[in-house]
């Protein structure tokens, strides 16, 4: 790849034969001087610092969104507004009775009416 | 990076623990500044915490930390640039030798040797600032990070074919800059 006939200096050693690779290898060695500096040791410390300081400017509601127990708190949300709603329930329900109750004996009365036709 | 998703903070410490080393030398050879490389790196895990809760493994890891490192380095030298005109970071010659860990031999190195050393390295590092951005940072993660093309590519949003031909190029330069070393 680095070299037009699609060698590599890090596909070789140190008896390269192409003249292109010979070149790029020594580029490759020349880059082997610039070495890095080793990271500070309080390099995690002021991270961490830094991560702390962060999660404490957060406002109470975010922490309540965070992936790991939303499921929990939109259960409890779930929860309440069911407890809230289940009172209307039953009078739901009986209402629905009743009228089922008027249907039908509407219906008797009208089959009462109509029973007599038939005669 | 998914149980550090799921608040698992020893995940986290893992992860730093095996990335920190990697992206700070990166930006430090993308800088050439030790303390800016560190503030930068910091940016960078930091962007890291704060995504966990939206991160989805569409890329390796290292690709998708990369990304971000890279991001955060060109910004930053956008940003000098903007403030020091075309003043090099070079100029910052003292902050170098004692920072890095220098490769020696066991025999201590002449005071002649020692000034050849710090000549070859001082054209180094300038054969690389003078790189254009992303040619750089292509070379970097390429030749001291050990990324594969196709991360590289990831990383700079090229396709692999164009990250061939940067690398290429960018080797080429360094080539023709560093040849009287040879």
């Amino acid at each position: 790849m680095i070299c037009p006939n699609e060698h590599g200096p890090d596909k070789h050693g140190p008896d390269v034969e192409c003249p292109d690779c010979r070149g790029f290898v020594a580029v490759w060695e020349r880059l082997d001087e610039f070495a890095a500096p080793n990271v500070s040791p309080g390099f995690d410390a002021r991270l961490y610092a830094r991560i702390a300081a962060e999660e404490a400017r957060r406002p109470w509601w975010y922490r309540l969104l965070w992936p790991p127990i939303a499921p929990v708190v939109a259960i409890a949300v779930a929860a309440v507004i069911m407890f809230v709603h289940v009172p209307a329930g039953p009078d739901a329900a009986k209402q629905v009775s009743k009228a089922d109750i008027e249907q039908v004996a509407q219906a008797v009365d009208d089959l009462d009416l109509l029973i007599p036709i038939d005669r | 990076m998914l149980r550090v998703r799921e608040g698992d903070d020893t995940s986290f410490a893992l992860l730093l623990e095996r990335h920190r080393g990697p992206v700070v030398h990166f930006l430090y050879r993308m800088v050439q500044n030790q303390a800016v490389s560190e503030e930068l790196a910091q940016e960078v895990f930091l962007r890291v915490y704060r995504s966990r809760e939206t991160y989805e493994p569409t890329a390796k890891f290292t690709t998708w930390l990369f990304r971000i490192a890279t991001h955060v380095a060109l910004n930053s030298i956008r940003d000098r640039k903007k403030e020091k005109g075309h003043e090099s970071l070079n100029d910052s010659h003292d902050e170098m030798p004692g920072g890095a860990e220098r490769q020696v031999a066991d025999r201590q190195p002449t005071i002649e040797q020692e000034m050849v050393h710090e000549v070859r390295l001082r054209e180094v590092r300038q054969a690389i600032e003078a790189l254009p951005a992303k040619q750089r940072a292509a070379v970097l993660m390429h030749k001291y990070e050990g990324l594969d093309y196709a991360q590289i590519a990831g990383v700079l949003s090229c396709s692999e074919s164009a990250i061939k031909s940067l690398l290429f190029r960018a080797y080429e330069t360094l080539r023709d800059r560093l040849a009287h070393m040879a």
